[in-house]
């Protein structure tokens, strides 16, 4: 009997291996901690593939704990009912919710909709809250653990002739494991809860383990003052080239029907989507390692690579088997789209579905600068000039801007050519530190030198185009009022939201003027200034 | 001051700036004047109203712009149209339609660029997604229903709140007939998605045979204002939760920006999503089409005609500051109500003149009390030149003679208006056929939305020339198809119209004669012909709307739009007032039209703000109480003639009275404070820092 249990644990990692290519150490491990006298507080430590990773744990706990217990002998008491929850931090964001969903999967309770959507009712009959406190949360465990055992008993009890002994034996082997996923997040919102986690076994008097999965290694986690326990720690390796493809390979979505018709998931093209996947694989690898990337990259070019072979296909009720030689025709043709595959999905400015929709592969989707550039294009004029200026009081050191922009009749002839007297010297003094300051990126600036910068801009370039009521006589002062209108404001702000200027202060600062940051680049900011006849690079400080 | 706006104007509208009432326009007694606004409203033009004429007028305003506001949201809705059925395609689709082999399941969202500023959209996506799918012939699959919840940015502030409006949002609907009581300790709690989906549940189960299980539609207004942290995680929570759960966000944003999300959340929130992009019709192209449908379509007959000013203010505010439908309603709104403070505009529709009965009308004009009115309609409808050359004596003798003639200028104006509509429309036309012919038209640079406003002024001659001239050199084939363009365009007209049955005339007399001469190849004299008759009928056709009898009445013509009430410059408006508080304050009548008062008439703050322009960067606040208190001092012995003193309790006075002119000037200290005009800064003891300079005087 003892073998059997054995058997099917076997059979169980060999399910889960097969699903989870690549994690075989892993997974043998797990279950052996799980199955016998494990650490009471394991630290999962996956710093590549952690969604991948939480979701073997949900896989691997979950089966385990669906083996039925009762179908091995009754005196076979090394077969423990395991009871498993997995929690994810940043879904149970608060201290109710966390405890709730722990109950509710432990137990294995649905909710339902009828009964009002009650929680676990806990042990005894109703009345009793565990989702209030943590101290309620450690009563409920061992309520839930005497429930667990109880239910083993009553099941036993038409059986039970030999004795309460036997039933209490059994009862001392359920084992609760509570896998915590994105334990990170744990830090933030629920930091009193770190702790009393590590070394909940202790606390709560009841056989749980504590299962930790998370991104970021133990010591950046850890609460200070040794107040939890050390985790036995497991590390997680990113998986080698030969896992991704088998990662890879098994995303292919085909049903099995060898008899179908041809099509693009037809299980004849596996060998195909296998090299196909190599392909890929030996292109992207330099750019991302993320078995899940890669497997969106490929999903959303398979259709595009199939088209010409179900084409050639076409009509056909069987499918045939397609050449070496057509294979690495194929290969060949489509290379040089999978890099434009990978710049356009893996930050993901188009999806999937988008991009197998796309005519012509080779080319990308248009490139992103020229796409901001004619959606800034798009923009108010009032816009144009607000981002004008931002850019230059960006760009600008805010000593200069007297010799930038200063507007007096004396001054203006001097001014004109390359923006007033360059003092050389000074420059050269401090020149091999000097950064240029488009590599060094927008300086913040506070709206009210931007606005000063904006007026003048207006007065230059603006003014022409408009009518000017006669109420304004002196030179300058409908450019001051325009700065004053609500519209311009509102203009600002909305640049604000739109990220096209970057607000540095915090919003609830009431003193002193906001402070921004412009948020275009340098060629965004020239094609724009060319659009409004703006010569920007006469009004720049350092050109170079 | 209460004004009295009515049920169709839009609630939501942020701000209504009530403007300085002119003090030549107020009624006769001042003295309970706040009572009189109340009782009879604004009303600027009162010496010469009809009696009741303000109420009239504004009844008229409410149908003019319901009609015109009907109209423009018809227009907009059918610009919006497409884009929205594309929507709700892909909404329905969000979930049918995934492209297999991915490695997890994708959040749908649904990005809206442009919307945030066009709430009318939002409302008709949400209002066709709630309403219950239509049976689409093409399709065999029922489209799911849809729930909808709304989130908005002040909902938002943590994930708690979000999460918990989100289901709530859902849940508080809850399935036929099994509202059942949650108790709020032992139940999931109302901020567990798992609530949402124990919901849910109930409505898949409840679902039968091939009628998918409903859709959960969440709107995110306004995005960009949302929290980020907040958003990533609300994104994460529902992305573990599809496909069970078919959520699907739609995201309105405010600009035009496909890319905000990218430059916003990082990559790994973004990897959870499947973002669909879609834009808001937007632009001048957007502008022209409500326009050109509003005011220059044969089809729809406003009441009033905006005029050019009006048109050149509305091209240049969509263009210059915010390219909004809304900025573009508001505008037309406003444009019509300031037209309806003319009290001739009473006639805008008949002569009726509010009364229950036409034959009601001569009686209320024959009101001594509207003698007024009624001598300021007879000089604006008879200038002085006709009654000058009229030997005949007076043109009418009585009210209803006057009432007949208003009458006659209204069919008179509406005619030359259609016809003025049509010799554009047909301007329009020629000039894109001709481009469309190859032909290169010199000189008219202006933009469609300038033609139109140019049209209204009667400026488009030299167009019109241009136009004849090309026209007149056509070829034979080139002129049939012009005639051709020509006559579709004239059949698509309302035909009961006289003024187009003239023009269809012209062009299939022209038309059949060049079918005649086709064998003759003579196609010249009779494109001559043509070119000739366009430039008569455009220069005959095409003129200022100012030059007609009574235009007021129907036309806002070229007076000024008021501008300042759509874009004021709030800073500028707070100095002014306290430089010149009489323009905005009630004086006392015996200061009329006083344009600088001494100072010592000025109220408290306003003499605080004249020292405060005197000062320098810095003001030292006990010297500006010293100056302050002079000037309260030399006004107390102004108002008060010094009479015999008695020096009893004199000391007791002085003491009281410092006190005052210190209660005064904290006061008004306050007042320049809270308008933000002192700056207080740590740096120098006993002094505020000013934060306006250089205002001229």
């Amino acid at each position: 009997m003892m073998a059997s249990y054995l058997e099917q644990l076997d059979c169980l990692t060999r399910d889960i291996s097969d699903s989870f290519p690549g994690n075989d150490a892993l997974i043998s491990q797990l279950v052996t901690l799980i199955t016998t006298c494990p650490p009471t507080f394991t630290y999962l430590h996956d710093p590549h593939t952690p969604r991948a990773t939480a979701s073997l744990v949900n896989a691997l706990t979950s089966s385990l704990s669906a083996i039925d217990a009762k179908s091995f002998a009754p005196d076979d008491d090394a077969v423990p009912i395991i009871a498993s929850a997995q929690v994810n931090a940043i879904v149970s964001f608060s201290h109710r919710l966390f405890y709730d969903t722990t109950f509710n999967r432990l137990a294995k309770w649905r909710p339902r909709w009828e009964d009002g959507c009650e929680n676990w009712p806990g042990g005894t009959a109703g009345g009793v809250r565990y989702n209030d406190s943590l101290d309620g949360f450690l009563h409920g465990l061992r309520a839930l653990q005497v429930q667990l055992c109880g239910a083993k008993t009553e099941v036993k009890s038409p059986r039970k002739g030999r004795g309460k002994t036997r039933a209490q034996d059994v009862a001392k082997v359920v084992k609760m494991v509570l896998v915590v996923d994105r334990v990170e997040r744990l830090k933030e919102s629920l930091p009193g809860l770190l702790v009393p986690l590590t070394r909940l076994a202790e606390l709560s008097r009841v056989d749980i383990q504590t299962i930790f999965i998370s991104q970021s290694p133990w010591e950046d986690i850890k609460p200070p003052l040794g107040a939890a326990v050390d985790p036995f720690h497991l590390l997680v390796h990113p998986p080698s080239q030969e896992d991704t493809l088998r990662i890879l390979t098994s995303h292919f979505p085909t049903d099995g029907d060898l008899a179908a018709a041809p099509h693009a998931y037809h299980p004849a093209l596996a060998q195909l989507y296998a090299q196909y996947a190599n392909a890929l694989y030996s292109i992207c690898s330099p750019f991302t390692r993320d078995p899940h990337e890669l497997a969106y990259v490929a999903a959303a070019q398979w259709p595009n690579f199939i088209a010409p072979v179900l084409e050639a296909q076409k009509g056909l009720s069987e499918f045939h088997v397609i050449s070496e030689d057509v294979r690495l025709r194929l290969l060949r043709v489509f290379l040089p789209s999978f890099t434009a595959a990978l710049e356009a999905l893996v930050p993901r400015r188009m999806h999937a579905r988008a991009w197998c929709r796309m005519p012509d592969l080779s080319e990308g989707p248009s490139v992103d600068e020229k796409n901001v550039e004619a959606v800034i294009r798009s923009l108010p004029t009032l816009q144009k000039y607000i981002l004008l200026s931002a850019f230059l009081a960006s760009s600008n050191p805010p000593r200069t801007d007297v010799r930038m922009f200063a507007r007096s009749h004396d001054t203006r002839s001097k001014r004109r050519r390359g923006g007033g007297t360059r003092r050389t010297p000074q420059r050269s003094a401090s020149s091999s530190a000097k950064v240029s300051q488009r590599l060094a990126g927008p300086t913040p600036f506070p709206l009210d030198r931007m606005n000063a910068i904006l007026a003048t801009l207006l007065e230059e370039h603006d003014l022409e185009t408009r009518v000017i009521g006669t109420e304004f006589t002196q030179p300058g002062e409908y450019s001051e009022m325009e700065l004053m209108r609500v519209h311009t404001s509102s203009a600002v702000a909305e640049l604000a939201a739109a990220h096209l200027l970057l607000r540095v202060s915090p919003p609830d600062r009431l003193d002193g003027p906001p402070m921004y940051k412009c948020g275009i680049s340098f060629d965004v900011a020239l094609a724009l200034g060319r659009d409004m006849r703006v010569p920007i690079l006469d009004l720049i400080w350092e050109t170079g | 001051m209460s004004f009295p706006l009515g049920e169709d104007v839009d609630a939501s509208q942020p701000v209504i700036y009530i403007p300085p009432r002119d003090e030549t326009a107020t009624g006769p007694d001042t003295g309970d004047e706040t009572d009189q606004l109340l009782a009879e409203g604004y009303s600027p033009f009162d010496e010469r109203d009809l009696p009741g004429g303000y109420v009239a007028r504004f009844k008229l305003y409410r149908a003019a712009w319901k009609k015109c506001l009907a109209r423009v949201e018809h227009i907009i809705s059918s610009l919006h149209a497409p884009v929205v059925d594309e929507i709700v395609r892909s909404v329905h689709r969000a979930y049918d339609d995934v492209l297999p082999g991915l490695p997890y399941p994708e959040l749908p969202i649904i990005a809206i660029s442009g919307s945030s500023t066009s709430q009318g959209f939002i409302a008709n996506l949400a209002s066709r997604l709630e309403a219950s799918p239509v049976e689409d012939s093409e399709d065999e699959d029922p489209p799911p229903s849809s729930y909808i919840t709304h989130l908005y940015p002040s909902d938002c502030s943590n994930i708690m709140s979000t999460m918990k409006t989100l289901v709530s949002g859902f849940v508080d609907r809850p399935p036929a007939g099994q509202d059942v009581k949650r108790k709020p300790t032992t139940s999931l709690s109302s901020h567990d998605i798992e609530l949402l989906k124990v919901w849910h549940g109930v409505h898949r189960d409840a679902a039968e045979g091939p009628e998918p299980p409903p859709q959960l539609v969440v709107f995110l207004h306004e995005f960009e204002q949302f929290d980020e942290a907040v958003v990533q995680d609300l994104f994460y929570i529902c992305s573990s939760y599809v496909p069970q759960l078919p959520l699907i966000f739609v995201l309105a944003l405010s600009s035009p920006h496909n890319s905000f999300l990218n430059a916003v959340y990082p990559q790994s929130v973004l990897s959870l999503l499947r973002v669909d992009a879609f834009t808001v019709p937007s632009g001048t192209g957007f502008l022209e089409e409500v326009v050109t449908k509003t005011f220059f379509d044969l089809h729809f007959e406003p009441d009033i005609m905006v005029g050019p000013a009006t048109l050149d203010f509305l091209t240049d505010f969509f263009c210059r500051n915010s390219a909004s439908a809304e900025g573009v309603l508001l505008i037309l709104q406003l444009a019509h109500l300031k037209h309806f403070d003319e009290p001739l505009t009473a006639f805008v529709r008949d002569g009726q003149l509010d009364a229950p009965i036409a034959e009601l009308a001569p009686k209320k004009l024959s009101d001594p009390k509207a003698a007024a009115f009624v001598s300021s309609l007879f000089s604006w409808s008879f200038g002085p030149q006709k009654l000058a050359s009229n030997e005949e004596g007076w043109p009418v003798n009585d009210v209803a003679g006057l009432l007949a003639s208003i009458a006659e200028a209204r069919t008179d104006f509406c005619s030359h208006l259609r016809r003025l509509k049509l010799a554009f429309g047909m301007m329009r036309k020629v000039y894109e056929v001709i481009l469309d012919l190859g032909y290169r038209v010199t000189g008219t640079e202006m933009t469609s939305l300038e033609m139109m406003s140019a049209s209204l002024k009667g400026g488009l001659a030299r167009e019109g020339k241009h136009l004849g001239t090309i026209t007149r050199k056509l070829s034979g084939e080139k002129l049939s198809i012009l005639l051709g363009e020509l006559r579709s365009f004239l059949d698509e007209l309302p035909d009961h119209l006289d003024e187009v049955h003239e023009a269809q005339q012209c062009v299939t007399t022209t038309a059949a004669l060049l079918e005649d001469d086709k064998e003759s190849a003579d196609g010249a004299q009779i494109a001559d012909e043509f070119g000739d008759w366009l430039i008569g009928y455009f220069q005959e056709h095409i003129i200022n709307l100012e030059d007609l009898r009574l235009w007021e009445i129907w036309h806002t013509g070229s007076t000024p739009f008021p501008s300042e009430m759509i874009n004021p410059a709030s800073r500028a408006t707070i100095v002014s007032a306290l430089l010149q508080p009489h323009t905005f304050l009630s004086l006392p009548r015996d200061h009329p039209m006083a344009q600088r008062l001494p100072i010592l008439k000025l109220p408290d703050a306003s003499i605080l703000f004249r020292r405060y322009l005197e000062a320098g960067r810095m003001i030292n606040v006990y010297d500006w109480y010293e100056s302050f208190s002079q000037v309260i001092e030399s006004q107390r012995s102004h108002l008060v003639p010094a009479d015999g003193e008695d020096s009893n309790g004199h000391v007791d006075e002085e003491e009281d009275w410092k006190m005052h002119v210190q209660a005064r000037f904290v006061r008004a200290l306050h007042t320049l404070d809270f308008v933000g005009l002192v700056k207080h800064t740590g740096r120098k003891a006993e002094h505020v820092m000013r934060t306006v300079y250089d205002v001229p005087e």
